[in-house]
């Protein structure tokens, strides 16, 4: 009998997992559903977001996997596990672990996208963490999540976010009721779907379908394939020990009978109510209805909450299973009612600075010319336009990836497209900020209570912006515009300022379109380049008027800054801009060090447009608000 | 001596029944499991077998239109061709797309793998080859030019509640999973 029970505690202490060939070509994005989600529904939000992705990226293979995140304890397990991820922690990683487990033999490329709905970021938040804990090189992971209660997103990553999400804002009203930390701010406006506002396929999917295929591929487009751990497989799995088998078999006992006593609540609670009115019954139970679909009314206590409402929405929860949205609500509500305590990584999407007045910018024309090189530019605010003031156009900007990094700024602009001429006055250089919230600052700064633009130091330009190219209509599908460097650069590479063009340019600089990605090349030249020299940018309109705007990209917040430039490197600039989006350029190639390409299937072509991108890099957090 | 050895039997002696019965009920349940895993595997190789054909994609053996009372007095339904596809289902589909084969293709293999939801899974494991195969058909329905309506497909295949209720059932066993390897279509146009 004792050597039965060795051989059982043996093979339940041994890993044992189908390994995955792992390599570098090709991506996979992972779906991690959320907190008591129908199981249908996660199936088909997996399934939606292949149709809507599609079967390739970059002329790659694009893979997509469920990674299941399963219900236990007929909810009450996940309530508690939410509760607890509330506090930026977790009860076991039991479930994360199970996620890693199945996806393990599913994955077989180097670049992997964790894509999380609702209490599912939690876990892609977690994933990220393990797995570059344990070996997996940062630039080949990501996550994307969509309807997050949590605060922050691993790895610097976008997210959306309804303001008509009403199991988020109710999450969000519970934070703020206990003192607890909010969710990351809603950063779109959402109307149809479900009647909560939440789920993935009638929602988020339905209504911001090109803007998640959108932030999905710009996602994509910054992973790299770098080895890592040499497992065999594409990430070191976690230890199958004996504690993961014991919950296994706990869960395994107690799962059925959990949902048997569930099953006969919900017959009992059917009968007296429809699921629907229990519903509205536990929106009432969190707040009011009407506040919670009030957009201003974010980040305010909307209602009263019921004392024990939890408890009592724990138990509505648990009579009706089967109830995909009642679920959600539930969980999210529960949780909500925790206090969360400081976030470790919530400065990397920390919520922006509101209101902010407007600037007078500088509106001089200036003496045209354009200098490659090292030199140090002087905003021209002193001088007096010469053409008529624009109207001023007030436009926000959250900043990438997490609701603000970059803090909100408003400015204006004209629409001079004269060249600024680089000076050498001495101006005194910036230290390059270390954190978000230095750049936040730094900018709101600049917005609020500067009448003139910040000094900065140029190290390169190009800033003849004449004539519009690099249009959407212009440019292959799939395809992004780049701005090639050469070498020889020397410096800090502080930031970035560039000119753009398009309609709802806020909202789209908001989601973290408009960025751009310094790459550092091979010595060989722009063949094999992908490796960027940061990845972590927080685009920020510091002046705009009209369909115009300048955008600065600072180049601060990863963990690769300050980066200094390698003269012996190629170096290009990426702009990921999305459809109605289009570079302001000269209609000559006036920086000696490179031109505008294009980007695609890992080849370069030529720009098919005349107009060259206008771009000033600095050396500095600041780089001026226009040419 | 025997006296102690009795004294010992008596404290052991319902503890080793115990544990006889529990190690009886541990080796039939094992042998019932492994008979279990044995169906399974065949289980799950027949639904990753499964393949529609291109008589299938040009109708040669379209089924009539069946009773709809007998068509969804059960989970199954009317297959007469048994192709895999329901009848009503497939002859919908062929309404839906008359003149465009690629698109019929797609949507006939999608079909198919939605009732297999429906009739095929007993477990994780069989669940797990069904939806692999379903998402094998999603990248298919990505290969045709025509946009196919596949929740309309997935509406039309659980029609009733019987079904609604056998598909709900059956995504208890739901677990992560990837696509099934391949091309994706059965049918190449």
């Amino acid at each position: 009998m004792r050597r039965y029970a060795l051989i059982t505690l043996f093979t339940l202490a041994v890993p044992w997992l189908a390994q995955a060939q792992c390599v570098d070509n090709g991506y996979t994005v992972v779906f991690v559903n959320g907190i008591l989600n129908s199981r249908e529904k996660a199936e088909q939000s997996k399934f939606a977001l292949q149709q809507k992705l599609g079967k390739q990226f970059n002329g790659e293979s694009l893979f997509v996997r469920l990674g299941y995140n399963t219900t236990h304890l007929a909810g009450a397990g996940d309530l508690l596990q939410a509760a607890v991820q509330g506090f930026g922690t977790s009860v076991t990683n039991y479930d994360r672990d199970t996620i890693l487990l199945q996806i393990y033999p599913e994955l077989t490329t180097r670049k992997v996208l964790l894509v999380g709905h609702s209490q599912g970021t939690f876990y892609t938040n977690n994933l990220y963490d393990y797995l570059v804990t344990n070996g997996e090189p940062k630039n080949s992971i990501g996550v994307y999540n969509v309807a997050t209660p949590a605060n922050y997103v691993a790895g610097g990553g976008l997210y959306l976010t309804s303001e008509f999400d009403v199991m988020i804002k109710a999450y969000a009203d519970g934070a703020a009721k206990v003192g607890g930390v909010p969710p990351l701010r809603p950063n779109s406006t959402l109307y149809g779907g479900d009647s909560l506002g939440h789920s993935f396929v009638e929602t988020y999917m339905a209504e911001a379908s090109d803007r998640i295929v959108a932030d999905v591929s710009g996602g994509l487009s910054r992973l790299i394939a770098e080895n890592a751990t040499d497992t065999g497989g594409c990430f070191t799995p976690p230890a199958q020990g004996l504690g993961y088998n014991t919950q296994a078999v706990l869960f395994a006992v107690a799962d059925p009978v959990a949902v048997g006593i569930k099953t006969g609540s919900v017959a009992a609670y059917q009968g007296a109510v429809a699921v629907k009115d229990g519903v509205v019954w536990g929106l009432g139970a969190i707040g009011s209805a009407a506040q919670t679909l009030n957009p201003f009314a974010w980040g305010e206590p909307h209602t009263e909450n019921v004392p024990g409402s939890f408890t009592v929405v724990g138990s509505l929860y648990g009579s009706s299973l089967d109830e995909g949205d009642l679920h959600e609500l539930l969980g999210a509500s529960v949780a909500s009612a925790v206090p969360a305590k400081k976030p470790v990584q919530a400065q990397t999407q920390s919520q922006p600075k509101p209101v902010l007045t407007e600037q007078s910018s500088p509106t001089a024309e200036e003496p045209s010319g354009e200098v490659a090189g090292v030199g140090i530019e002087v905003p021209s605010s002193p001088v007096s336009p010469v053409v008529p003031p624009p109207n001023f156009v007030e436009l926000q900007s959250p900043g990438y990836g997490g609701g603000g990094g970059g803090g909100a700024a408003v400015a204006s602009i004209n629409d001079s497209e004269a060249d600024v001429v680089a000076t050498t006055t001495a101006t005194s250089t910036e230290a390059i900020a270390t954190t978000t919230d230095e750049v936040a600052s730094t900018t709101n700064e600049v917005a609020t209570s500067t009448p003139e633009v910040p000094a900065y130091t140029a190290l390169y330009s190009q800033t003849g912006a004449a004539v519009l190219g690099e249009t959407a209509g212009g440019r292959t599908a799939g395809s992004l515009a780049i701005q090639t460097l050469g070498t020889g650069l020397q410096g800090i590479a502080g930031s970035v300022l560039y000119k753009i063009h398009g309609s709802g340019l806020a909202d789209r600089i908001s989601q973290g379109l408009g960025e751009v990605i310094l790459f550092a090349c091979p010595t060989s030249g722009y063949s094999s380049c992908v490796t960027s020299a940061s990845s972590n940018f927080k685009p920020v309109i510091v002046a705009a008027a009209g369909d115009d705007a300048y955008v600065l990209v600072t180049f601060t917040g990863s963990d690769t800054n300050p980066y200094v430039f390698n003269p012996d490197l190629y170096y290009m600039l990426e702009f990921i801009t999305f459809e109605d989006m289009a570079l302001w350029g000269s209609a000559h190639d006036s920086y000696a060090g490179g031109e505008a390409r294009w980007v695609y299937d890992l080849g370069y072509t030529l720009d098919a447009q005349v107009a060259d991108n206008a771009f000033r890099i600095c050396s500095t957090t600041t780089c001026g608000d226009s040419f | 001596v025997k006296n102690s050895l009795l004294q010992v039997w008596r404290w052991v002696k319902w503890p080793l029944v115990v544990l006889a019965v529990a190690y009886g009920v541990l080796v039939v349940w094992r042998t019932l499991v492994l008979f279990d895993q044995d169906k399974t595997k065949e289980a799950v190789a027949a639904i990753h077998a499964a393949r529609i054909t291109l008589a299938d994609v040009n109708g040669d053996n379209l089924p009539p239109p069946p009773d709809p009372a007998e068509n969804d007095a059960t989970v199954e339904g009317v297959d007469k061709n048994n192709n895999g596809i329901r009848d009503d289902v497939e002859l919908a589909i062929f309404a839906k797309y008359p003149n465009d084969k690629k698109a019929r293709a797609a949507a006939l293999q999608y079909a198919m793998t939605e009732q297999m939801y429906l009739t095929k899974v007993t477990n994780t494991e069989t669940w797990k080859a069904v939806a692999e195969e379903n998402g094998r058909a999603g990248l298919c329905i990505l290969d045709s030019d025509t946009k196919i309506n596949w929740e309309e497909i997935q509406s039309q295949i659980n029609n009733t509640e019987l079904r609604q209720n056998r598909r709900t059932h059956n995504f208890e066993f739901i677990t992560s999973h990837g696509d099934a390897e391949g091309a994706p279509c059965d049918v190449t146009l």
